[in-house]
């Protein structure tokens, strides 16, 4: 087990709450969730629906305001006050694609527009409209045409392509694949690997399928009822230490290591790892 | 951003042109009203100018007597404001002088370019000295025995102005053309020269005129005795010569700054001239009658154009909201892009903005094409186009005002967070709610109402009150719309009346319904009012006409320098009509003083008849006039408008015997057709049996004709009886110039402002349907999923457009009443206040109801067509959706 340095995180998120008031009922969607990002990994985010990932990646791009804990990304914080302040970072630091891929283009333009219009000038000089169509995977002879004349898969890489334009630090991405199957699916992973490779994007995905996780070969979080119950990546589970020195376990090991189960913690082979262990009643080996 | 908003441009080019559209109606009605304005009061100054007819045409100074100031004296006094509206001076010269051949007055006249405005019937223009030539009525009247071509026609002076008779050099004039002249040729200034009148017993005025070159009056005035036997030396002159410089009125250079001051120049020019002058001139006529319409025209076309302002801002901000919800999603993509509010807001200016630069110049090409079409098609008069610099600053405050409120709009929507954008359309109210910006409107209004009510807002002002108390309704039905449609559905459904609770349900909570309903519930009052005033203003006119003249037509007699009575104008009506058939001889003591009041003498039976064709509502009991009492004390009827007095009381008043007296008032009633202010009305025959006073009467006839050929027999009778000059006022004309008012012509604006409306709330409602089709379409896929037939859901659409329309159309037409009630009493009816009590100010019912009725099922037949349509194509919709 890796416990990472928070400080060193691309994004950073401790004990997370969001209640959402409805008919008068307050319902938590998140119930103290902690996690850290380091630059340039790939996580998603799976669980069964409405466990909490999409609020917990709403909260992440800035577009909901989260009702307590501390969220930092690409080194800006979210207060709890301001979600509007993220506003002027995004397209730098930040890029969210959104579940329902019209919501992440402008219907009239072509695939090309798509790239190269809507931006601040500060941001628009810096876009390399064919490099990042490149990196995603459209047809040269697709970037002309308007949007509604290409297939879905292609809408839903151009729409990758656009939130990626600006070369973010982040990229937070809903559902990227859904309503897509098979090739297209496989479409959709590759450009975003090529993304995380080539540009060195942060990538955090949420999504329901377990293949697409497996394919963007992504650090694995599992959220249920509004928790964080695992955080695992090729047989790794990272671990966050609270503030109060606690580490919550996800449901897997909890099974392994019931309440009250003493354990014992020895250095690992490699400097930095530690291996813990079952205590045993003759005492840590 | 700027090719994007170009591409987004094109792609909803529908968009800007109603954009475009919307900006060009408010910038066209807020610089049409200083168009506008301008031309009704040109169009006013101009149609009084002309209405003074050729006698008022030209201004006249006329210098006579002993010692008369030369053409060029007069010239050069003239003041310039009098030449800016004048055209070039006609110079004349006249001299009355004895014929001692037809033994009568003659005027002996030279004009300048004389022959130019004469028809020649025979001979040529006199062009040497002493050389004349005379009308052809003359010719007709005195005999060709007399005139003839060739004829020597020896003169003497006229004995007017010499002391000593010998001073009157005889001259002998030589006939050499016979001329006609028509009557309304300006050139002439209303003189007669055209004419003949016949010789009287008692008249003294020259029957004549003979036209002459200007060497004629060459010499020196005769200051010795001359020869009464023989023709004078050709160096002597007459004596009495009058100078006469005319200008003629240019009236399309009459407008409200240089009539005053034209005014203004003739009086300076007289007190130059002072009383060696006589002037003759229409300007100050024209400005009293036109003064108080030139004042009111200024107020009421700015508050009739404000009711279509409101209107029209109130579709501005529906289609500026509109368009705002439809790029929700638009500025949620620019705003994940790093595009802050500011962003968002300088892609939405750079979509509008040609839109709104087109709408602008738009605006103020339509205001002047509509004062072009006003003064061309409707207005009276030929006022020409001018630049109004006032106009282009009207325009661009509303463009201001158009741009604040856009941006208002627009930054409203661009402050959202993203998630907040990404909802599409915003969240749908519960509950009767009013915001803190509609509670001060409705404050606002109320004050305005309130203030109507008390009568502490009058005049042109009141205009805007309908408006005010229609947006207070609609105010109040925009409150209580979601909660009553929740009662009325939950009623609905409780009766299984599944297509009107869903055209109920959908009626209260679609987005910009509200804002729909208030616009048609203000139009619709407008409308109605609109018509109810058109017709009400219309039928007062018609009566107030009818009243002021008694009679299809009068006839105003004036007696001139002779001596005329009572019984020649009764002999001289009986000369042409012995019946009174057609005319009815009336005599009246115009000496109203704060002691006294007028007396009208009148054949009763003659006016009972009369009195009836005009169609008055209130009988006048003349009758009790038949009598016509003692010469002591005659026997009267009073108007009671002005005059305080019952019946049986007596009353003090002028006499035929130059002295006040007694009266006995017999019959009273509102008003006495023909009768002005504080006049009673007598007997004639009683009225001429006590006196034969001569100062301070006047004579007239009542026609029940407007035949010109009668009217011209009973004027040749009136001149044969000594009477110098006719005026003809017909029922026609006299309509004509209650027409030709400020407020007259408002209230035929009025219904053009409120058709505008009415079309303005209809893009309203368009406006709702657009904005809420995709909603439609999925509140459709939601019923037919929940097992609604598509035939129930069909109707609810179109339930829910004819229920929009008949909420609006109903409560606003039903406001019209109310609205009439509040504002009729001190409103604007008349440019003048009204002298007489025939002001009717109320709700005009049946015209009020069938507009009323028009509107409404107008208004439905289009909302359910237009609903049908939209079922149609929701049901396409979910078709391919499915």
């Amino acid at each position: 087990m890796t416990v990472n340095d928070a400080t060193a995180a691309t994004v950073s998120v401790e004990g997370l709450v969001q209640i959402y008031t409805v008919d008068g009922q307050d319902t938590a969607a998140l119930s103290g969730v902690s996690l850290t990002v380091r630059s340039g990994e790939i996580v998603a985010l799976v669980g069964p629906s409405g466990a909490g990932k999409s609020t917990l990646l709403s909260v992440l791009a800035g577009l909901t305001t989260p009702s307590a804990g501390r969220v930092q990304i690409a080194g800006h914080e979210l207060s709890g006050k301001d979600v509007g302040r993220l506003d002027s970072v995004r397209g730098t630091d930040l890029a969210v694609l959104l579940q329902d891929v019209s919501r992440n283009l402008l219907p009239y333009l072509t695939v090309r527009q798509n790239i190269e219009l809507g931006w601040p000038s500060r941001l628009a000089r810096s876009i390399d409209a064919d490099a990042i169509l490149d990196i995603v995977g459209i047809d040269p002879k697709l970037r002309p045409q308007p949007l509604q004349a290409v297939s879905a898969a292609s809408r839903q890489l151009t729409a990758i392509a656009a939130t990626l334009a600006t070369n973010p630090a982040v990229l937070l991405a809903d559902e990227p694949t859904s309503s897509l199957t098979g090739a297209e699916v496989r479409a959709v992973t590759d450009a975003i690997l090529r993304a995380n490779e080539e540009l060195g994007t942060t990538v955090i995905a949420v999504t329901h399928d377990l293949d697409v996780a497996t394919a963007l070969d992504a650090r694995i979080i599992t959220i249920r009822d509004g928790r964080i119950r695992m955080d695992a990546r090729g047989g790794t589970t990272e671990l966050l230490v609270r503030e109060d020195g606690s580490i919550p376990l996800p449901d897997d090991l909890i099974r392994q290591f019931p309440a009250g189960t003493s354990v014992v913690v020895v250095p690992g082979a490699e400097p930095g790892t530690f291996v813990v262990r079952r205590a045993t009643s003759e005492g840590p080996q | 951003m700027t090719r994007l908003a170009t591409i987004a441009r094109r792609h909803r080019f529908g968009h800007a042109v109603l954009f475009a559209v919307t900006v060009c109606l408010l910038v066209g009605t807020a610089s049409v009203d200083p168009l506008l304005t301008r031309s009704f009061r040109n169009a006013l100054i101009t149609f009084h100018a002309e209405q003074q007819g050729v006698s008022g045409s030209q201004v006249q100074f006329e210098s006579g007597g002993t010692s008369p100031l030369s053409i060029a004296q007069l010239e050069k006094a003239v003041d310039p404001r009098v030449r800016a509206v004048t055209a070039a001076p006609i110079e004349s010269r006249t001299v009355v002088v004895s014929s001692l051949k037809t033994v009568q007055p003659v005027r002996i006249q030279s004009t300048q370019d004389a022959c130019a405005h004469v028809h020649l019937v025979s001979g040529r223009c006199p062009t040497a000295r002493n050389e004349v030539m005379v009308a052809q009525a003359a010719v007709r009247g005195n005999g060709s025995k007399i005139l003839h071509l060739g004829a020597q026609l020896p003169v003497t002076g006229s004995t007017l102005w010499a002391g000593d008779p010998r001073l009157n050099p005889r001259k002998t004039m030589r006939l050499v053309g016979i001329f006609t002249v028509s009557d309304d040729n300006p050139f002439w200034g209303g003189t007669g020269v055209g004419d003949y009148a016949p010789p009287t017993a008692t008249s003294t005025s020259p029957t004549e005129y003979w036209l002459t070159p200007a060497s004629t009056f060459a010499g020196k005035v005769p200051t010795a005795p001359q020869s009464q036997t023989k023709d004078a030396p050709p160096g002597v002159s007459w004596l009495g010569i009058t100078s006469t410089v005319s200008y003629p009125v240019l009236p399309t250079r009459l407008n409200p700054q240089t009539l005053p001051a034209a005014v203004a120049g003739v009086n300076a020019t007289t007190a130059k001239l002072g009383q060696q002058v006589t002037v003759f001139e229409s300007l100050s006529r024209i400005q009293e009658l036109t003064h108080t319409d030139v004042r009111q025209a200024g107020q009421i076309l700015p508050f009739l154009l404000v009711q279509l302002g409101v209107v029209l801002l109130i579709l501005l901000v529906q289609v500026t909201s509109y368009f705002g919800t439809a790029r929700r999603g638009e500025a949620a993509v620019l705003k994940m892009r790093g595009n802050g509010t500011r962003g968002v807001v300088r892609f939405g200016a750079e979509e509008f903005l040609p839109s709104y630069v087109v709408g602008v110049v738009c605006g103020l090409g339509l205001a002047y094409v509509v004062d072009e079409l006003v003064r061309r098609l409707w207005l009276p008069g030929d006022v020409d186009a001018a630049w109004n610099w006032t106009a282009c600053c009207a325009a661009l405050a509303m463009a201001t005002l158009v741009l604040v409120v856009w941006l208002v709009c627009w930054t409203a929507m661009a402050r959202q967070s993203i998630s907040a954008l990404l909802r599409v359309r915003p969240p749908r109210t519960r509950g009767a709610r009013l915001s803190m910006p509609l509670a001060v409107l409705g404050t606002l209004c109320l004050i305005g109402v309130i203030l109507t009510a008390t009568k502490n807002l009058t005049g042109a002002p009141v205009q805007v009150t309908p408006v005010l108390l229609a947006g207070l309704v609609a105010l109040v039905v925009g409150a209580l719309l979601t909660p009553v449609a929740a009662w009325l559905v939950r009623r609905l459904l409780a009766r299984r009346r599944a297509a009107g609770a869903l055209a109920v349900a959908q009626l209260g909570r679609r987005a910009g319904v509200v804002t729909a309903v208030a616009t048609l519930v203000i139009t619709s009052a407008l409308f109605t009012l609109s018509i109810s005033q058109f017709a009400r203003g219309g039928e007062n006119r018609a009566a107030r006409t009818a009243a002021d003249l008694g009679a299809p037509a009068v006839i105003n007699l004036g007696t001139g320098f002779d001596t005329v009575s009572g019984q020649a104008l009764e002999q001289a009506v009986n000369s042409v009509d012995p019946h009174h058939r057609d005319f009815s001889p009336a005599v009246g003591i115009a000496s109203a003083t704060s002691e006294s009041n007028a007396i009208l003498g009148v054949v009763p039976s003659d006016l009972q008849r009369m009195g009836l064709r005009t169609g008055l509502a209130q009988p006048i009991p003349w009758s009790a006039l038949r009598g016509g009492g003692s010469t002591d004390e005659p026997t009267a009827l009073a108007a009671t408008w002005t005059l305080p007095a019952n019946t049986g009381s007596v009353i003090q008043a002028p006499t035929m015997m130059d002295v006040d007296g007694p009266y006995r008032v017999v019959g009273t009633a509102p008003y006495i057709p023909g009768a002005g202010a504080r006049t009673l009305v007598v007997n004639l025959a009683t009225m001429l049996a006590s006196g034969n006073r001569r100062d301070n009467v006047t004579y007239q006839v009542f026609s029940a004709t407007q035949n010109p050929h009668r009217i011209a027999q009973l004027e040749d009778a009136t001149r044969k009886a000594g009477f110098a000059s006719a005026t003809v006022q017909t029922e026609t004309k006299t309509r004509a110039s209650y027409d030709a008012t400020a407020t007259a012509w408002a209230m035929n604006l009025s219904i053009v402002v409120s058709i505008l409306s009415v079309f303005a709330a209809l893009t309203s409602v368009v406006l709702v349907a657009v904005a809420s089709r995709r909603d439609r379409q999925s509140d459709l896929r939601a019923l037919r999923t929940g097992g609604v037939p598509r035939r129930v859901a069909r109707a609810a659409t179109v339930g829910e457009f004819a229920l929009l329309t008949l909420l609006g159309t109903v409560i606003g037409t039903a406001t019209a009443p109310l609205a009439a009630l509040l504002t009729g009493p001190t409103m604007l009816w008349w440019s003048t206040p009204p002298a007489e009590p025939l002001t009717r100010t109320g709700f005009m019912w049946p015209v009020g109801v069938v507009a009323a009725a028009v509107l409404i099922v107008l208004l439905l037949v289009v909302a359910t067509v237009f609903g049908l349509r939209l079922a149609r194509a929701a049901d396409k919709g979910e078709g391919r959706t499915a």
